[in-house]
């Protein structure tokens, strides 16, 4: 854990001696676990990897506000400063791959190559359930969903606890209104061309192919592909990541 | 391992209680002596641990064991459903006949 913002962040280290970083932040209602067992091992056979958990997420620290793009970019350039990492490569996967863009657009300098895996535009209709209608319903809806798309049943202790999680996140944070925020993340990627070189990897079964599309149209330096699978890729393709992102760092 | 001296049963029986106080210290001591622990316990099911206290185990497992197993390569080249089927019997056997085990 280190202590970043006024909070406790869980943070996992793999192949620390390695000299060539790469960042991996996961996605909203996920944890690290989402690259741990796969994704992270084969990459740090080569590459000093860096995994933590978002704020209100995994075992990091809740909290009440700062659930929007600068802030939770701020919290990384906080985990990168206090590791002493001036430059890493950052990979974002839904809406983490939100925050490594708002890193690409906003500093740049800390950033190497970019891989972003099936993140969406929260400004389209894609993405609309997740800024309305967060309730009891939903959330048993969503857990069925990730359980039909992982093929796993959850414990009762986790839908128990996850449910927790998410409705304290929704209830008792600033979360929907933080999301609400950054609706323009995309105008300003269209206005102001991330330079770095990225590697977008989505799903066959997409439903962000608008938000593929965008971003493959307006950063130069990038290339799109598509893996078999949904939203759920990083769990039911790893391989496919793996090889991906062997090939492009 | 450190006991190797030992039977295989008696090792098998120091790496199971070890492997218990992991557990007990992810999930605490109260729910370990709610539901139980038995090497025919599985993680995801029977101890109800979700994916980041599976991840907290195999950081544990990797700090005591992780010089004399390679831990993390045998779990990580696990299909997803072979780890959400994992048993502790399973872990105290791969550490106890190290990299030979499947």
């Amino acid at each position: 854990m280190i202590r970043i913002n006024n909070n406790n962040f869980n943070i996992l280290e793999l192949n620390e001696s390695a000299t060539e970083i790469v960042v991996m932040i996961h996605g909203l209602f996920t944890n690290l676990s989402v690259y741990y067992f796969s994704i992270a091992q084969a990459l740090a056979k080569k590459y000093h990897i860096v995994l933590y958990d978002l704020k209100g997420h995994g075992l990091s620290e809740t909290a009440h506000s700062g659930y929007d793009l600068q802030s939770m970019s701020e919290d990384l350039r906080g985990i990168l400063s206090e590791l002493r990492l001036p430059k890493v490569h950052l990979t974002g996967y839904s809406y983490g791959g939100l925050i490594a863009l708002y890193m690409a657009v906003h500093h740049p300098e800390t950033i190497d190559k970019l891989i972003i895996i099936e993140t969406p535009n929260l400004s389209d209709g894609q993405s609309r359930p997740l800024l309305e209608g967060y309730n009891k319903l939903f959330l048993d809806q969503y857990l069925e969903d990730l359980s039909v798309s992982t093929g796993i049943t959850p414990s009762r202790r986790k839908i128990s606890r996850t449910h927790r999680q998410v409705q304290f996140l929704f209830e008792h944070t600033t979360l929907k209104e933080d999301l609400s925020r950054d609706l323009d993340l995309f105008d300003k990627i269209a206005e102001n061309p991330v330079k770095n070189e990225t590697l977008l990897l989505y799903a066959t079964q997409t439903e962000c192919k608008n938000a593929a599309k965008f971003l493959y149209q307006h950063i130069k330096k990038s290339s799109l592909y598509y893996g078999k699978g949904n939203h759920s890729i990083p769990i039911q393709n790893p391989e496919w990541i793996i090889d991906k992102m062997t090939g492009f760092l | 391992m450190d006991t190797k001296k030992l039977d295989k049963t008696q090792q098998s029986e120091i790496v199971f209680k070890q492997l218990s106080i992991f557990v007990a210290d992810i999930i605490g001591d109260g729910v370990i002596e709610e539901i139980g622990i038995s090497r025919k316990s599985i993680f995801t099911k029977d101890l109800e641990m979700d994916s980041i206290e599976i991840v907290a185990f195999a950081e544990k497992v990797k700090q005591k064991y992780g010089h004399e197993i390679d831990f993390i390569s045998w779990i990580s080249n696990m299909k997803f459903q072979e780890l959400y089927n994992l048993s502790v019997g399973q872990v105290v056997d791969y550490i106890v006949n190290g990299n030979d085990s499947n």
